[in-house]
C-alpha cells in the first residue's frame, strides 16, 4: 500500500520516560498579531488585502459577501473587532468572539501551510 | 487523533514537510476517553448481583498496581516515532492504545474514516481527491476506519490481534510470556477503542477531512480547513477534565444496539451510523437550501437543518437527539446580520461542547460494551476435593469473537472462600486440574474453598466448592439496626440548621423479596412524614456469613420541592463478614472509615451540597435455622444503637 512508501522510520529505545503525557503548548502571540492585523484590514477597508487574509477555501466561500459588503460595513466590522479576545487556540484552529450592540460574534482561524494564520470563518 | 504534518516528495527521495491534516488530539482525548471507558467498566461489572450475571465471577484490576512489560510508542511523530519497552497496568496500556493507534500521524490519519452511508470497500477517506494523494507522491490508501482497526494485517495492533493475544496469554503458563502478550493485547484493545471513539465524531463519518491547509494549493474548490470539533474538545479537556464531558445522557438506541452486539466492529458500524445521521461536522451542514461546503454531491440525508429547532435570538439551531439537547450550528455572522440577512451556518465552541456532551456518553457506553465483547467468556469450576487432591477445569465458551475454544494452561490458585488467603496453586493443563495440594489448616467439612485465574489483571474464580452439609434456614433475617448518617447541609456554601441524619423510623419494618439468595427491596414510602423511596438489592451468602455484594439507596422527596432531593444517600457493598457471628447471630458495623479506606463500601453518593461526617451504617444480620424452608423471607427493620 502506497502510504508505506513514504519512508516511516521507528527507532527503538531501552529504557525510556514514558513523557506521553505532556500537553502541547500553544503560543497565542502570532494569533493576537493576526487579530491586529484583521482589524487593521478591516478598518482601512481594501477588498483585496481582506480576502488575502483568508484560507483558499474560505476566500471562495466568503468572496461575494466581502465584495458586497459596503465600506461602512467592513469599517464598522474593524471597529467591531476592537474589542475581540481570543477565545480558543489550538495547534490549527483559533476562535476570535467579539461583541457590537450586544451582541457576541466570533470568527475562526485556520493555520495554512507556511505557517500562517487566515480566516476561515467569518 | 490526528494532527499531521506531512512529509512528501514528487519522487519519494526527499520530503517536503507542509502542515496537512489537524484534528482531535491523540495526546490526551482518546488517553482519557479510554481511561474513562475502564472505568465505567469496573463500575458496571463490580455490582454484578446476579450469578446470571456476566461476570459474576469475575474481577478486573484494571487500575491497580499490577504492570506488565509490553513494547510502546514513546515519542511519536508525523512520520517517525520512537518506540520502547515500558511497564504498565492494564488501564494504562488500553490509554496508551488510544494515543499510539494515531502513530506514525501522516498514514494513521488516512486510515481514520468510515463514511457508514457508503457500500462496503467504499466507506474510506475520499473527502481528499485522488489528485491530492498523487500531488504529493502517494496513493490513496482506501481503507477505511474499522477495516483498519478490526482486521487489517498491516496493523500490528488491531482488534483481532487484541483477541489473539488474549488468547495466547490464557493459553501459555510462562508468566513473561502472558504479561508480554497481554500487554500487547490491552494496547490493541486500547487501539480498537480509538476506533469507536473516532466513530463518535461528526467529521470521521461523514466524510470530512481537515487538514489546516490544502485545498487552494492543489486547485480544487472544496474547503479543507482546519475542524473545530476535535481542537476545541482538547482544548477543553485539558482545561476542565472529561466529566463535564460525560454529563449527557445515553441515547436508548445506543444502549440498546451497545449491549445487544455480538462484535465489536457491530458496536463501531452502528455507533458511526448514528452519529453520521444525527450530527453535523462543520463542512456538512445541508437543508433549508443550505448546501454543504464539501462533497455537495454527496449529501447526507441526515440531519437537515429543517429538522432543528431555529432560536432566532440566539441565531442557534438545536436538535433534541436521545435525550440530549444539542446546539447542532449557528448563523449569526457581523457582516451578514449588518446586511439584514443570516449567516452560512457555521459550528463554534458552544456548538462543538454541545455536540461533544452528547456524543461522548454514546462513546463511553459504546466502549463498555466493546470491552464486554473483548473479555472471553471463561468459567472455573472445582469438581472435586479429597484428602490434599483437587479437581477442577477450566472452560471457555465459544461466541462470535472467540470462535475457536481457548485452552487455558497455567497457574490455579485455590483460596479459602471466607477470607480469600490462599491455600495453595496448582497447574492447568488443557482446561483441566487434578493435582496434589496442601490443604494445611483448611477443613473441608466446615469451610468453603474457591480456585482462581489471573490474566492481564482480569481473575475468573469459581462458585465456592463446599463439602459443608447444607444449612437448613428457614428464616433469615437482615435488620438495619441503624444506618444513620450525620450530614452536613449546605446550600451555595452555607451550612443549614442542624444537622439531619438518614435514618430509618423506629416503627418501620420493610419486607422484601428473598429468592436464590438474592434479597431485593423497592419500595416507595412514608418516613417521618416525608415521601421515601427505598431501593437496596443484597446477594447473601448464609452459609458463609456474608454479603457477597449489594447495594442501597434511600432518597426523601419534600412535598414542598419534589424536584430537589435534599435527602439522599446510596452506597454499594461487596465482600462484608459479619463481625462476632455465630451460628444464629451475625453484626457488622462500617464507618465512614471504612467507607474511605476499605473496598467494604464503594460509589457512596449524597445529595447535593451534603458531606459524609462520622456516618455510620450499623447492621445486624440475624438467621434462624430450621427444618422448612417453605418460609424463607428476609425482612429490614430499623433499631436503636
Amino acid at each position: 500500500m502506497a502510504i508505506f512508501l513514504i519512508g516511516i522510520n521507528c527507532e527503538k529505545t531501552i529504557n525510556p520516560p514514558d513523557n506521553n503525557d505532556d500537553p502541547i503548548i500553544v503560543d497565542e502571540t502570532q494569533v493576537l498579531e493576526v487579530g491586529k492585523s484583521i482589524e487593521s484590514l478591516f478598518l482601512s477597508a481594501d477588498i483585496k488585502d481582506i480576502l488575502d487574509a483568508f484560507t483558499p477555501s474560505s476566500q471562495n466561500h466568503y468572496k461575494d459577501l466581502i465584495e458586497s459588503s459596503s465600506e461602512e460595513t467592513l469599517k464598522a466590522f474593524g471597529e467591531a473587532f476592537k474589542t475581540r479576545e481570543l477565545n480558543v487556540q489550538g495547534e490549527n484552529y483559533a476562535e476570535f468572539e467579539f461583541t457590537a450592540d450586544g451582541r457576541t460574534f466570533s470568527i475562526a482561524l485556520s493555520l495554512d501551510g507556511e505557517g500562517n494564520w487566515k480566516i476561515s470563518r467569518i | 487523533m490526528k494532527k499531521l504534518l506531512y512529509a512528501i516528495s514528487g519522487a519519494l527521495s526527499c520530503f517536503v514537510l507542509i502542515m496537512v491534516l489537524t484534528s482531535y488530539d491523540h495526546e490526551l482525548t482518546h488517553k482519557e476517553i479510554n481511561g474513562t471507558i475502564i472505568d465505567g467498566f469496573e463500575e458496571r461489572y463490580f455490582s454484578s448481583i446476579n450469578k446470571n450475571d456476566l461476570f459474576h465471577y469475575y474481577r478486573f484490576l484494571l487500575s491497580g498496581s499490577g504492570t506488565m512489560e509490553g513494547d510502546a510508542v514513546i515519542s511519536g511523530g508525523k512520520l517517525n516515532i520512537t518506540t520502547g519497552t515500558l511497564n504498565k497496568n492494564a488501564k494504562d496500556w488500553v490509554r496508551h492504545g488510544g494515543r499510539s493507534a494515531d502513530e506514525p500521524q501522516l498514514p494513521a490519519s488516512f486510515v481514520h474514516f468510515y463514511d457508514p452511508t457508503q457500500k462496503e470497500g467504499e466507506q474510506y477517506l475520499k473527502d481528499l481527491l485522488d489528485s491530492w494523494y498523487l500531488s504529493w507522491g502517494i496513493e490513496n490508501p482506501k481503507t477505511d476506519h474499522v477495516s483498519w482497526a478490526i482486521s487489517d494485517d498491516r496493523n500490528e495492533y488491531n482488534y483481532e490481534a487484541a483477541k489473539q493475544h488474549f488468547k495466547n496469554a490464557l493459553e501459555q503458563s510462562a508468566e513473561d510470556f502472558r504479561h508480554l502478550n497481554m500487554s500487547h493485547a490491552w494496547r490493541a484493545f486500547g487501539q480498537t477503542l480509538h476506533l469507536i471513539a473516532d466513530m463518535g465524531i461528526a467529521s470521521h463519518v461523514r466524510d470530512d477531512a481537515h487538514p489546516g491547509v490544502g485545498a487552494g494549493l492543489i486547485g480544487h474548490n472544496w474547503a479543507l480547513d482546519a475542524d473545530p470539533y476535535e481542537e476545541i474538545v482538547y482544548k477543553y479537556l485539558g482545561k476542565n477534565g472529561i466529566d463535564n464531558l460525560l454529563k449527557g445522557k445515553v441515547d436508548p438506541k445506543v444502549e440498546k444496539f451497545s449491549k445487544e452486539a455480538k462484535t465489536v466492529k457491530e458496536i463501531a458500524e452502528k455507533l458511526a451510523e448514528y452519529t453520521n445521521e444525527n450530527f453535523f461536522s462543520h463542512e456538512t451542514i445541508s437543508g433549508a437550501n443550505v448546501t454543504p461546503k464539501i462533497h455537495p454531491d454527496k449529501t447526507y440525508p441526515s440531519p437537515k437543518l429543517e429538522d432543528c429547532s431555529y432560536n432566532s435570538t440566539r441565531n442557534i439551531y438545536t436538535k433534541n437527539i436521545g435525550g440530549n439537547s444539542v446546539v447542532m450550528c449557528k448563523d449569526l455572522s457581523y457582516l451578514a446580520a449588518f446586511n439584514n440577512f443570516r449567516g452560512y451556518p457555521y459550528i463554534d465552541e458552544e456548538c462543538v461542547i454541545s455536540q461533544a456532551t452528547a456524543l461522548f456518553p454514546q462513546i463511553k457506553e459504546a466502549g463498555i460494551n466493546a470491552l464486554r465483547l473483548f473479555i472471553p467468556k471463561i468459567k472455573v469450576e472445582v469438581t472435586a476435593l479429597g484428602d490434599n487432591h483437587i479437581e477442577g477445569k477450566v472452560t471457555h465458551t465459544t461466541d462470535d469473537e472467540y470462535k475457536e475454544e481457548i485452552k487455558y494452561n497455567g497457574p490455579v490458585v485455590i483460596k479459602k472462600a471466607s477470607n480469600l488467603s490462599k491455600i495453595g496453586v496448582v497447574n492447568c493443563e488443557n482446561g483441566e486440574f487434578d493435582a496434589d495440594i496442601n490443604l494445611g489448616s483448611f477443613d473441608p467439612t466446615s469451610e468453603e474453598l474457591i480456585a482462581e485465574i489471573e490474566c492481564g489483571y482480569v481473575y475468573i474464580r469459581s462458585e465456592p466448592f463446599t463439602q459443608i452439609p447444607e444449612p437448613k434456614w428457614r428464616y433469615v433475617q437482615l435488620v438495619f439496626k441503624k444506618v444513620d448518617g450525620i450530614w452536613d447541609f449546605s446550600r451555595n456554601g452555607v451550612i443549614e440548621e442542624g444537622s439531619k441524619g438518614v435514618s430509618l423510623s423506629n416503627s418501620m419494618y420493610l419486607r422484601g423479596d428473598f429468592k436464590d439468595g438474592v434479597f431485593t427491596l423497592d419500595l416507595d414510602t412514608v418516613i417521618s412524614g416525608y415521601p421515601n423511596k427505598l431501593k437496596a438489592t443484597f446477594e447473601i451468602d448464609n452459609t458463609r456469613q456474608r454479603i457477597i455484594r449489594g447495594s442501597f439507596s434511600k432518597e426523601v422527596i419534600p412535598e414542598d420541592n419534589p424536584e430537589h432531593n435534599f435527602d439522599y444517600l446510596s452506597f454499594e457493598v461487596y465482600d462484608i463478614p459479619a463481625k462476632n457471628w455465630t451460628s444464629n447471630y451475625g453484626l457488622f458495623q462500617l464507618h465512614a472509615e471504612e467507607v474511605c479506606n476499605s473496598n467494604n463500601l464503594r460509589n457512596v453518593r449524597a445529595g447535593e451540597g451534603q458531606k459524609l461526617v462520622n456516618t455510620k451504617f450499623v447492621w445486624e444480620l440475624k438467621t434462624y435455622s430450621c427444618n422448612d424452608y417453605s418460609d424463607l423471607s428476609i425482612s429490614f427493620r430499623e433499631t436503636k444503637l
